[in-house]
């Protein structure tokens, strides 16, 4: 589903975010990346979503290409690629259900087909019943189903998720991690980089661990070791 | 449609929601459109005041008063074969004084002072008509140069020329002038709509980090800055027409004392051009504003 072949990625001058990373993540796969601050995560992300290009190597995401992908075909690519971060990134003046409708609405989706398919993936995330509250009137772990509802709603085949439980205590995080498991055995890719150790322990996943821009380890069912 | 429908509304959002940067926008726009419509004032009354002095003046060429009705009809033969003479008309000196008394009818000390005349005190007189007036000097040199200028008896003949020009030099000037500062408020327009579009950025940053972030297209995120640009330029084309017709309610009753003389009348200069001149405006106000929110959307709206 994602391949990565000797992909380097330079910020000038000379930080190497990323250095010859050959990786390869199958379909319906649960990842985890770990790594200490500053050792590219956050930028491998960046290059699945084309938000940077890679300097070197080749990049390609369900088939497609996106090496040098055209500025024409981002928006086709992230329609196809969910992500979710730390931050949540909802608009406070905006409801639940706005906040979600307006991903479809930017890419023309019917007013009718809105209406269906919102409730519809708050119900996966188990918010429908907090449909029409603002995004500051819910706890930061029902802030995060929201973005995960919302980066559900164009059915994506890949989710990455960028330390999506950095902001939130051990119940929430606990119960964002089911919902990401959940997802994955509904059919989803996940990519997910975190931080914590106990996450990464209690999900009993691929592992791959990234030190200055390398992959230092990559296990098959993995355990926090920094 | 629906896409378009959708950014028309969001372009109308940022519209209202703004409403002070709203407000400073379409202001500026409608000072810019404003002074080009003065000006556009300014020279129609000029040219029609030209036109009419054009129209109006004549060489009046007195002749001496023992002329010989042969030398009239020669005299008159040669003025009309000059090339740039359009009429050469005759009056004869009861003719003219009919004339002035009629000129002067509401004067009672110069119809007093006719009266006391026992002798018509003008002479015959031929009525020359240009085919272009900036030709009469010509003409009149040519007229003095030949045989016949004995025959003359005035000494002097520019005034209308001289009416003209003032009016020319004088409308020139404003025309000038208006131009500069109608460049002056368009530049102004194209900064502040330019920085108008740069704060609506700014204030939608998170918005269009999600529309990003969810696949929504670069022109679906560009198109309501556009939209709502060019939206300025209708609203403020709107406003800018209104104020134009109030302008000419309020300036036409001094405008037709002053120009009672011309016939000119400016609310009817205008319907008359409204599409050519507001029509104009719109699209050069537009290309002004979809100009400058396209520079703003450039620099700051990186995709
Ligand atoms: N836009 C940028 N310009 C220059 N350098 C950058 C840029 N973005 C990231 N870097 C550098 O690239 C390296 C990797 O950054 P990245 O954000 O991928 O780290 P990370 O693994 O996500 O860290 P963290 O766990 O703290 O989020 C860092 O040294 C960072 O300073
Ligand atoms: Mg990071």
């Amino acid at each position: 589903m994602i391949k990565l072949r000797q992909i380097t990625k330079l910020y000038k001058p000379n930080t190497y975010a990323l250095h010859c990373v050959d990786l390869h993540i199958k379909d319906k796969e649960f990842v985890s990346i770990i790594g200490q601050s500053g050792t590219g995560k956050t930028t491998l992300i960046r290059l699945l979503t084309a938000e940077e290009k890679p300097t070197k190597g080749q990049l390609i995401v369900g088939g497609w290409d996106i090496t040098r992908i055209h500025r024409r075909d981002v928006p086709i690519l992230r329609r196809q690629i969910g992500v979710i971060y730390q931050d949540f990134k909802l608009l406070n003046q905006k409801t639940i259900f706005e906040n979600i409708a307006f991903a479809l609405q930017v890419c023309g989706t019917s007013r009718s087909t809105i209406n269906k398919v919102v409730p519809q993936v708050l119900r996966i995330v188990g918010l429908e019943s907090k449909i029409s509250r603002y995004p500051w009137q819910l706890s930061g772990g029902e802030q995060q189903r929201v973005g995960i509802a919302r980066a559900l709603i164009h059915h994506p085949k890949i989710l990455l998720a960028d330390e999506p439980t950095g902001n939130l205590d051990s119940i929430n995080t606990r119960e964002i991690i089911a919902l990401l498991k959940k997802i994955n055995e509904l059919g989803t890719t996940v990519m997910l980089v975190t931080h914590d150790k106990d996450v990464v322990n209690l999900l009993k996943k691929r592992v791959v661990t990234l030190d200055q821009g390398r992959v230092v380890s990559d296990q098959k069912v993995g355990r926090y070791m920094l | 449609m629906l896409t378009f429908f959708r950014v028309l509304k969001f372009a109308l959002q940022d519209f209202y929601r703004n409403f002070w940067l709203t407000l400073v926008t379409v202001s500026v726009l409608v000072l810019a459109l404003f002074s080009v419509n003065v000006l556009i004032t300014l020279k129609s009354v000029s040219d029609s005041i030209i036109d009419n002095v054009h129209k109006r003046v004549d060489i009046n060429v007195m002749l001496v008063s023992d002329t010989t009705e042969a030398e009239v009809t020669n005299f008159r033969t040669f003025v009309s074969n000059i090339p740039e003479v359009a009429e050469a008309g005759f009056l004869s000196k009861d003719a003219v004084m009919e004339e002035f008394k009629q000129n002067n009818i509401d004067n009672p000390d110069i119809q007093a002072a006719i009266e006391e005349l026992d002798t018509n005190p003008f002479n015959d007189t031929i009525v020359i008509k240009a085919v272009n007036t900036d030709d009469y000097d010509l003409i009149l040199q040519k007229i003095i140069a030949s045989e016949y200028s004995t025959l003359i008896d005035n000494n002097d003949f520019s005034d209308p020329q001289k009416i003209i020009s003032f009016v020319q030099s004088v409308s020139h000037k404003v025309e000038r002038f208006g131009l500069f500062i109608a460049c002056l408020f368009g530049l102004i327009a194209f900064l502040i709509v330019f920085n108008t579009i740069r704060v609506t950025i700014y204030t939608h940053k998170e918005e269009i980090g999600v529309m990003r972030l969810v696949g929504a297209t670069n022109w679906f995120i560009r198109m309501p800055f556009i939209l709502a640009s060019a939206l300025y330029a209708f609203v403020s084309l709107l406003i800018n027409v209104g104020l134009i017709y109030l302008f000419i309610n309020l300036l036409s009753p001094y405008l037709d004392t002053f120009l009672a003389d011309y016939n000119f009348d400016l609310a009817a200069y205008f319907n008359h051009n409204f599409w050519l001149i507001f029509g104009l405006e719109f699209i050069l106000v537009v290309v002004l504003t979809v100009l400058s929110s396209a520079f703003a959307i450039r620099r700051y709206l990186k995709v």
